[in-house]
């Protein structure tokens, strides 16, 4: 149910709630309890009224000013262990800058599709308008009553935060430590990262590519001798940007670079200087792809949280790559195909094989989103890149933490790309509203 | 981790598992402790080894107590209130008597463990005749994932049941003495009981058609002279059988049935003739009656959803998918053992929404968020539910109908008919990684890794 908030201008620190619904909700009349919107908490008088409108809460004046509430949008409440929870009250974290983020209002509306099941504050916001003084973040509410949707206004530090912009180490710092857990996808951390922090766990290790950040020569000749080659890689690179593959041909060392077919050929000195010239770098164990008519596949796993709190499969896209790379970024001529039928199409799978490996997908997959949330903090949205071996092994390439949201438009599956929209906003209600 | 177990010939009963496991657990400091393997418990001394294998090894005695079959080799194990828990042991009771039991017959329950990869352990088959509630053992079935067939024996009793059947109280009170409410899906319920629960809460009530008891002749007839059009329902039929059309047409009634996939009508000049008719052909106390909904339909077929909801391996429900249903053509019911075909949901918004995409997503997500509600409403009247059907309908103005609740072993298949061989394997397997949970073996964060 939905509730409005009258301002009521006679009293002070009060709350007033219909008879029943106090009675539903398990709140008796005339105690000292706390409310809550968004991070801000105040103790509040309670009293309990026969005569208003049972979808009406009346709140003092003086709590609505302290607690920034918005009295034109409607709310649900919460009450657990003496604390009632007006909300929910829910941020996004978007634009880059505050110009950016008003001329790109009108595509965020698509985060607000399911807000009939939301209610509540949903806002947008950049780092700019965070007041970390006055605990104040200015942004833009999304107002269904609006011809033009959003209303520009100044908020509470919310419920819960969904991360999906470039941050500063200060304003990252200084959100986790207000919002704790209710900030998700927060924290960004690289392939080295992830491998330091998984490889501890024989079962996930298992799928995983061996990874070291000594780039040294010794390392390189011990990964040649282990797996017939290696690759060179940036600690965060993306989409095949900066990826040497390194082979070794009698005593020379081969090296490609980008997926291109330039090829460089460098005796053992002229190694070592290479070497020393991408110490940053990581050296990482080749996963042999399973390829389809000569191109490489890899699969992309939408994992996300929504209003369970758990996480679960929002779909998989397989992209095929063009015929030549080393890798399977997906380029121009390639494709890409639902996840089942990817299985089907690429392995000849029946029905029943391609389910149980997707299963076994989603599930290594979860086992790790599990751990990363356990070590690194909290996420919601990651876009997990997986690759099939010739062994029809699964491998898990590398996670994802401001996934690109558009990959089930190019298999045109607009439910799914509607869903992987939606369900950060899920669970971030689910967060907002679970109390304590 | 998957372990294994083993035996020891030590006389005293003992456990022992690797150091690493016991510090894990944070039960290295204990000297005894008590295990359970389905509802069997028993006090052993603790011991632990230093082999890097995943493997249990339990004296002779103790492993014979417990029953375990050896073509087990992947059990799971955690502590959960001081008890170190080996596991799962999960089981399905089913139809029938033990004698009556061959391998043929049970054949078609290896289908819910399909995914059993993600399962492990002990999952049994058994009837009512099979309990034996005093040494807490189940005479039936234990699945030998090797050679992927069923083998009969004697097991301990389950920690958690799946029920494939309909039980009586005698029976209800024995599951729950051994093993308390963990056994799932045994409620059947009829259409009445279903509306009067679902009618109590504010955000379902809009979606339930306006529904009286047959019995009361005088509220009948209100309704039909409200709304014109009813359907009157027998409160235990299932897949449209039985169920008649009262319609007033200016002073006249029409009822309208099927027989044999033919519409038959009969009309009659005044209410008390309709009455007359009624009471002498059907049992009135056993029917409903109900507001019609006009609903949307497609070239002449009526058109519904039936939305799949269950719990999955969280213990959360979830809508693994949704079937549009047709029916026959000018079929007053929408069943697909009726002549009807079926199609996927989403499809079919589309086309109802002409390719407005964005509406046929926030329909879509109201049928599965109404689906949702409804499970929740009937939890907290205190059923143990799995997994159910529901049939939601939509009106000319794309308004939703909740029409019926299938508890009663929901038909699966449906997947099938709509061509969505994955949708019909991830239906199957959901119970089980639902019983998983329930087993508390299942779920995120397992502490195994």
């Amino acid at each position: 149910m939905v509730y409005e908030i009258v301002s009521n201008k006679l009293s002070s620190n009060t709350l007033s709630i219909p008879i029943a619904l106090a009675a539903s909700l398990g709140i008796e009349s005339k105690k000292t309890i706390t409310l809550s919107f968004g991070k801000r908490r105040l103790p509040i008088a309670i009293t309990c009224l026969q005569s208003i409108n049972k979808n009406n809460i009346l709140v003092s004046e003086d709590v609505i000013t302290k607690l920034l509430i918005d009295t034109k949008v409607k709310y649900e409440l919460l009450f657990s262990n003496n604390e009632l929870i007006i909300g929910p009250v829910i941020g996004l974290l978007l634009g880059k800058s505050e110009k950016r983020l008003e001329k790109y209002l009108n595509n965020y509306l698509i985060y607000t599709m399911l807000y009939e099941q939301i209610n509540g504050v949903l806002f947008v916001f950049c780092e700019e308008q965070i007041d970390f003084t006055n605990e104040i973040i200015t942004g833009y509410l999304y107002d269904p009553s609006l011809p033009d949707n959003w209303r520009k206004c100044e908020f509470p530090f919310p419920g819960a935060i969904f991360r999906r912009v470039e941050l500063s180490q200060k304003t990252l710092n200084g959100l986790k430590e207000k919002m704790g857990e209710g900030f998700f996808n927060s924290q960004y951390f690289d392939k080295w990262q992830f491998w330091n922090w998984l490889s501890p766990f024989d079962e996930l290790k298992e799928h995983l590519a061996e990874t070291t950040n000594k780039v040294t020569l010794a390392n390189v000749e011990k990964f040649l001798e282990k797996y017939n080659g290696v690759y060179l890689k940036l600690k965060d690179g993306s989409r095949g940007k900066g990826i040497y593959y390194i082979e070794k041909v009698e005593s020379q060392y081969v090296i490609m670079k980008n997926y291109q077919d330039e090829i460089t050929e460098l005796s053992k000195d002229q190694m070592i200087k290479f070497l020393s010239k991408h110490s940053i770098y990581l050296l990482q164990q080749p996963i042999r792809l399973h390829t389809f008519e000569d191109r490489k596949v890899d699969y992309r796993v939408i994992l996300q949280k929504n209003e369970t709190g758990h996480w679960q499969c929002t779909g998989i896209i397989a992209r095929f790559g063009n015929t030549n790379a080393i890798s399977s970024n997906f380029k121009a001529n390639g494709f890409a195909l639902e996840g089942t039928s990817a299985l089907k199409t690429q392995f000849g799978y029946d029905e029943l094989t391609a389910f149980k490996k997707y299963q076994e997908i989603i599930r290594i997959c979860t086992d790790m989103a599990c751990k990363v949330d356990e070590i690194a903090g909290s996420y919601g949205d990651l876009g997990i890149d997986v690759g099939i071996d010739e062994d029809d092994k699964i491998w898990v390439i590398e996670m994802n933490k401001r996934p690109d949201h558009d990959f089930p438009l190019i298999i045109k599956d607009r439910k799914m790309y509607y869903l992987v929209k939606s369900n950060p906003v899920l669970y971030a209600k689910y967060i907002a509203m679970r109390g304590y | 981790m998957k372990y294994i177990i083993k035996t020891i010939s030590i006389p005293n009963p003992t456990i022992s598992l690797p150091l690493a496991v016991l510090e894990k657990l944070e039960i290295s400091e204990r000297n005894s402790i008590i295990i359970s393997i389905g509802a069997i418990k028993e006090t052993v001394t603790l011991m632990h080894h230093d082999n890097r294998d995943q493997c249990i090894y339990l004296s002779n005695a103790i492993y014979k107590k417990f029953l375990l079959p050896e073509f087990i080799d992947a059990y799971e194990i955690k502590v959960e209130n001081e008890i170190l828990q080996i596991g799962p042991v999960i089981g399905m009771l089913i139809r029938g008597k033990i004698d009556e039991l061959t391998k043929q017959r049970i054949k078609i329950y290896k289908n819910y463990l399909i995914d059993y990869k993600h399962l492990n352990g002990l999952i049994l088959l058994f009837t009512t005749d099979g309990i034996d509630v005093k040494n807490k053992l189940i005479y039936g079935y234990a699945f030998n994932p090797k050679e992927h067939e069923w083998e009969e024996g004697i097991f301990p009793f389950p920690s958690v049941v799946f029920l494939r059947r309909p039980i009586k109280e005698s029976i209800r009170k024995k599951l729950f003495g051994l093993i308390g409410n963990k056994f799932f899906n045994s409620h059947v319920f009829n259409k009445w009981e279903m509306w009067e629960w679902l009618s109590d809460n504010e955000q379902i009530r809009k979606y339930l058609p306006e529904t009286v008891l047959c019995e009361n002749i005088e509220n009948v007839q209100r309704l039909i002279d409200a709304h014109k059009e009813t359907f009157i329902k027998p409160m235990a039929g299932m897949q449209g059988a039985g169920i008649f059309q009262l319609s007033k047409v200016g002073q006249e009634f029409n009822l309208c049935y099927r027989v044999k996939g033919k519409n038959i009508i009969t009309v009659f000049d005044t209410w008390e003739a309709v009455e007359y008719y009624l009471r002498s052909e059907i049992s009135l106390k056993n029917y409903i009656v109900q507001q019609r909904i006009p609903l949307l339909t497609k070239e002449n077929r009526v058109m519904d959803v039936r939305v799949i909801v269950g719990k999955n391996h969280n213990g959360d429900w979830i809508v693994p998918g949704m079937i549009t249903k047709f029916g026959d053509k000018d079929s007053i019911v929408s069943n697909i053992s009726s002549g009807g075909s079926a199609q996927k949901v989403w499809k079919s918004l589309c086309e109802t929404f002409q390719d407005d995409y964005k509406k046929a997503f926030k329909k879509y997500m109201e049928i599965e968020g109404l689906a949702l509600t409804c499970c929740k409403v009937l939890e907290g009247r205190g059923l143990h539910l799995g997994y159910i059907g529901i049939d939601i309908g939509m009106d000319e103005n794309h308004n939703l109908w909740l029409i019926e609740i299938n508890n009663r072993s929901p038909d699966m298949t449906i997947a099938l008919d709509a061509d969505d061989f994955q949708l019909y394997y991830k239906i199957k397997s959901a119970p089980l990684h639902y019983a998983k949970w329930l087993s508390s073996f299942g779920g995120e964060r397992r502490g195994g890794l």
